[in-house]
């Protein structure tokens, strides 16, 4: 397999911006161009989306002109895949969230990080956890009255 | 172990403090009311309803607190499919407005209606004035109509988004004339009186707690003003009606609104709880400051009032070039 | 009432002891919130709007326009040590701040923020105080062919804020317009973008955005990185908190910019404190003698979008309290106040009710020196956040990242849309795209769009009415320069180049 390195890179986000510009093409296209009065809805998507497009092909164009010694750094790395973990960590937080509350959620979430991806002790992770969301609950929900997230349970 | 008791038993009681009132003869809340606003801390719904809550406190109209519960998100939409989801709740009620009924009709994800909910009372109707600037040649608004048909699309109307009351009125007024001027929508109101102000607009139909300041500062002028009758403040100006413009107007209201399934009984409480806060001197005060015209009608008639008023509502829209999807 | 009996008597009012009171009390709170993403000017006011009805109205409006600017002090605490946002106007404020805070100078970031804030914030109130009719009387000559020259101005510092590589800035801004556009449109109320979602419908809440781009894609980022072996350098001893002499005499320029743009763009209803700070750092990096410096942690461009996120406060209450205008959020809900108070903002405003106008004008200079005061002995306490070790500052991030955005619009799908943002901001960063021109183009995006279709509206689609007026003119032209300098200079180094090798 091919690493994937920044001259890659710049191909694979520009291939991903053509894919996006084509999309608000597209639907810019269905809403009407201009109306009784003036512009319409699909006035602005229209011009912003071809130079999206445009600007996206000049992206690869100057990537694949690039000398080979310029894109010796990797993009993926051990480090990419622990940024990608916890990012992942993240979603499935938020997503107990709905069900555990902001509390429950966020403590697990916090063990997790700071002892399975930071490495530390399981007790300090624990200790955090509790501490944080603990002191996040008194701050914002007593004292400010701001909501947090709340499971259909009511904590 | 102890964490599943505490689970167990907030379960258990959350569903008795659920299920319990419903059964009840005579309803009266036990917990916390919910007063849902689909505008964000500090917007006009939000301020109004805070301003309600006060009141309901001042005058102790309520056996329970009512908390106001800000569900923000995609006009309506998110505060209507909210009261959806609290399908026969007698503990959860909302503040709704024009926008419950358009965003429905003009948005297919829209999907709650205002009528698939249990409106329990409609509360307001929002009077309006037609203001041009203080030097405009214009002394009625059938000056300024006739200058529109002479001028066909060249004069124009500072407003709030197409499906706004405003350019409701513009479509109904145009409709019946036969005059034709450009409506130019901008999102807050500063920015509307501030293009009138500046004379880059040449009229504005906004509400009186809006434009009356500038009135008395003789800033700008009343050609009109929209409402059944005439308001103390503006004894001198004639109403639509009476400056020759006859046709049916679809108000600007705010109502209350229950959950699809409200229980009778809990309707029942809300219509009296309601009438009680007509008669508060801190609601009439409350009508007094803001302007506004206070309507008595219970659930039946509300809800008859909101299906002729989307009916009309419906037709305007297309007229005005929005697209209507049900 | 001249203007030098009305200050008297304002100072009179705003001296009484309760008021005095009232005053420090909103300062601080607006202080607070403005520290705690998640808790606007806005909301706390309507919060506490049901506890002041007993008030009376000077002492009200001097409380609640406490919280106001209060908050725009609070606002640079957490942009600056943790790259979170907490008010849109600060999103500028982050760019620099936050690279001066990883170079160890979090102590000098916040305590220039500070001074820079209370410098403008002082100079808004001063030009409010002497000029507010004929400042008002200005902003009411903008129209939108203004407010159109004026977003693509601001646009145009995509250039300034692209970092190596123009096309990836402008690629980065043009997402932003397409986020921004997400919702209904209200000249046809078409829904754009929207994905089948009614949540989106109302657009995307700017707090979502540049918490997750900023503060989410940074921690991402750090992960990556390593860093986490190495904590953030604080210096030890309370002189090397603060900002240095030779720091001040650098922002000598920023402290005039930031106030003099600031107060001018503050003005406006349509404009408002983001905008304003933007151009005002770009416009600081344009002059600057090391304009390369810039995103990599220069003091002025911290001191230049603080003190214009401030100089704004002042602006944005004359037309508020000559004309009953309110720009924004916060201003609006001002309004209400003074109405439930029986007070009538507007043009008459002045000599009706001159204990609340001058009052609160007095009050605002007590004020400013309160948050000084309150603001700079924080500095050295708050620089001390970044000693925390990694495993309790990371959770915090994300903690405060997820409390801010579930407080600010109480939806999951939100926090959804949270986790994608973070992921945009990081994969941005590895693909080195800038992260601030998205943020520009979705700040701006939407207000140009509208001022566009509102031109051509007014100018039956004539599109050149935008040059024959004189301001949108100048301002074009000046948005014209910005976008072609880059093309002269670089021109400028391959004529340098070619001569060189010549040679």
């Amino acid at each position: 397999m091919q690493k994937l390195n920044f001259k890659n890179g710049d191909v694979v986000s520009g291939a991903i911006l053509i894919a996006l510009g084509t999309y608000i093409i597209i639907q810019a296209s269905i809403w009407p161009y201009y109306e009784v009065n003036g512009p319409g809805p699909g006035f602005f998507p229209l011009w912003y989306g071809i130079l999206m497009v445009l600007l996206s092909v000049g992206l690869i164009i100057s990537a694949a002109r690039k000398p080979k010694e310029d894109n010796a750094d990797t993009i993926f790395t051990m480090g990419t895949w622990r940024a990608l973990t916890v990012w992942f960590g993240l979603v499935v937080c938020l997503v107990a969230m709905a069900w555990l509350g902001f509390n429950i959620a966020f403590t697990l979430f916090t063990v997790f990080l700071v002892s399975y991806v930071l490495g530390r002790p399981w007790m300090t992770g624990i200790i955090t956890g509790i501490a944080s969301s603990a002191a996040f609950y008194v701050l914002f929900a007593v004292v400010l009255g701001v909501q947090l997230p709340t499971s259909p349970w009511g904590f | 172990m102890k964490r599943r008791d505490l689970i167990v038993g907030a379960v258990a009681l959350a569903a008795s403090a659920a299920v319990a009132p419903a059964f009840a003869q005579e309803w009266k809340p036990t917990q916390p009311l919910e007063l849902v606003v689909h505008g964000g801390p500090g917007s006009g719904n939000d301020v109004m309803a805070r301003q309600l809550t006060t009141i309901i406190e001042q005058e102790k109209l309520s056996p329970v607190r009512v908390q106001v519960s800000n569900r923000v998100g995609g006009g309506s939409t998110t505060a209507a499919a909210y009261m959806a989801s609290k399908k026969g709740d007698p503990n959860t009620i909302a503040v709704f407005t024009i926008v419950w009924v358009t965003d429905p009709l003009t948005q297919e994800a829209a999907t709650n209606g205002l009528n698939t909910l249990t409106p329990i009372t409609r509360l307001i109707e929002e009077p309006a004035l037609i203001v041009v600037k203080a030097d405009a040649p214009y002394k009625t608004l059938k000056d300024f109509v006739d200058a529109a048909k002479s001028k066909s699309g060249q004069l124009k109307q500072s407003g709030g988004s197409i499906t706004s009351r405003d350019n409701i009125l513009r479509q109904l007024i145009m409709k019946q004339t036969g005059a034709n001027w450009v409506f130019v929508p901008f999102p807050g109101g500063g920015e509307r009186i501030a293009a009138i102000l500046g004379g880059h607009t040449d009229i504005m139909i906004t509400d009186p707690s809006e434009a009356g300041e500038q009135v008395r500062a003789g800033k700008l002028k009343v050609l009109a003003q929209v409402g059944k009758e005439r308001l103390d403040t503006f004894k001198d100006i004639p109403t639509l009606k009476e400056a020759g413009f006859d046709f049916q107007d679809i108000p600007q209201t705010r109502g209350i609104v229950g959950p699809p399934g409200m229980p009778p009984e809990a309707v029942k409480y809300y219509e009296t709880f309601f009438e009680k806060l007509r008669q508060s001197a801190g609601w009439k005060k409350f009508l007094a400051d803001n302007q506004l015209l206070g309507v008595n009608e219970k659930s039946e008639a509300s809800k008859k009032f909101l299906i002729t008023y989307e009916d009309m509502l419906r037709v305007v829209l297309k007229d005005a070039g929005a697209k209507v999807v049900r | 009432m001249d203007i030098a009996n009305g200050m008297l008597h304002g100072f009179y009012v705003a001296l009484q002891p309760m008021n005095l009171w009232w005053c420090f009390f909103g300062c601080f709170l607006g202080t607070v919130v403005g520290i705690l993403p998640g808790l606007g000017p806005a909301a706390t006011i309507s919060l506490l709007l049901p506890l002041t009805f007993k008030m009376d109205a000077a002492g009200g409006i001097i409380m609640m326009a406490g919280i106001y600017y209060g908050a725009k002090y609070g606002g640079s605490t957490t942009s600056i040590l943790l790259n979170i946002p907490g008010e849109s106007s600060s999103v500028a404020t982050c760019i620099d701040g936050y690279q001066m805070a990883k170079k160890g100078r979090a102590g000098a970031a916040l305590g220039i923020a500070a001074i820079a804030s209370f410098i403008a914030g002082t100079v808004g109130v001063v030009l409010l105080t002497l000029m507010a009719p004929p400042i008002a009387a200005f902003a009411l000559s903008f129209s939108s062919p203004e407010y159109f020259a004026l977003m693509v101005l601001g646009l145009a510092l995509v250039v300034l804020l692209a970092g190596t590589s123009l096309v990836k800035g402008l690629l980065a801004l043009l997402v932003g317009l397409w986020l921004t556009a997400i919702g209904v449109d209200i000249f046809s109320a078409q829904a754009r973008f929207i994905f089948g979602q009614p949540t989106l419908l109302g657009g995307i809440d700017f707090t979502i955005v540049a918490i997750g781009v900023f503060a989410m894609g940074e921690v991402l980022s750090s992960l990556d990185a390593g860093e986490e072996t190495k904590m953030l350098p604080v210096p030890k001893g309370l002189r090397n908190l603060l900002p240095t002499w030779q720091d001040m005499k650098d922002c000598r320029f920023a402290f005039l910019n930031g106030s003099i743009v600031g107060f001018i763009i503050g003005v406006l209803p349509g404009a408002g404190g983001t905008i304003a700070s933007f151009i005002s750092y770009g416009l600081e990096k344009a002059v600057s003698k090391h304009p390369e410096k810039f995103g990599t942690g220069v003091i002025e461009g911290v001191a230049a979008p603080e003190g214009a996120n401030n100089a704004d406060t002042g602006g944005a209450l004359i037309p508020l309290l000559t004309l009953g205008i309110p720009g924004g959020s916060s201003t609006a809900i001002l309004l209400s106040a003074l109405i439930i108070w029986g007070v009538h903002p507007g043009p008459l405003m002045m000599t009706e009710s001159p204990d609340v106008f001058w009052g609160l004008v007095a009050s605002m200079y007590i004020g400013n020196i309160m948050l000084l005061v309150l603001n700079l002995p924080m500095v050295p306490v708050f620089a001390q956040i970044l000693r925390m070790p990694v495993y309790v500052l990371f959770p915090f991030i994300f903690g405060i990242s997820i409390v801010g955005v579930y407080g600010t619009t109480g939806r999951m799908f939100d926090l959804g849309l949270l986790a994608g943002f973070g992921f945009l901001g990081y994969m941005m960063g590895k693909l080195k795209f800038p992260t601030a021109p998205l943020i520009l183009g979705f700040v701006l995006g939407d207000s140009m769009e509208r001022a566009l279709r509102q031109s051509m509206m007014m100018y039956g689609g004539d599109f050149t009415a935008m040059f024959h007026r004189p301001i949108s003119a100048v301002m074009l032209g000046l948005a014209g320069i910005v976008l072609v300098m880059p093309l002269i200079s670089y021109f400028n180094r391959l004529r340098v180049k070619a001569i060189t090798e010549g040679a």
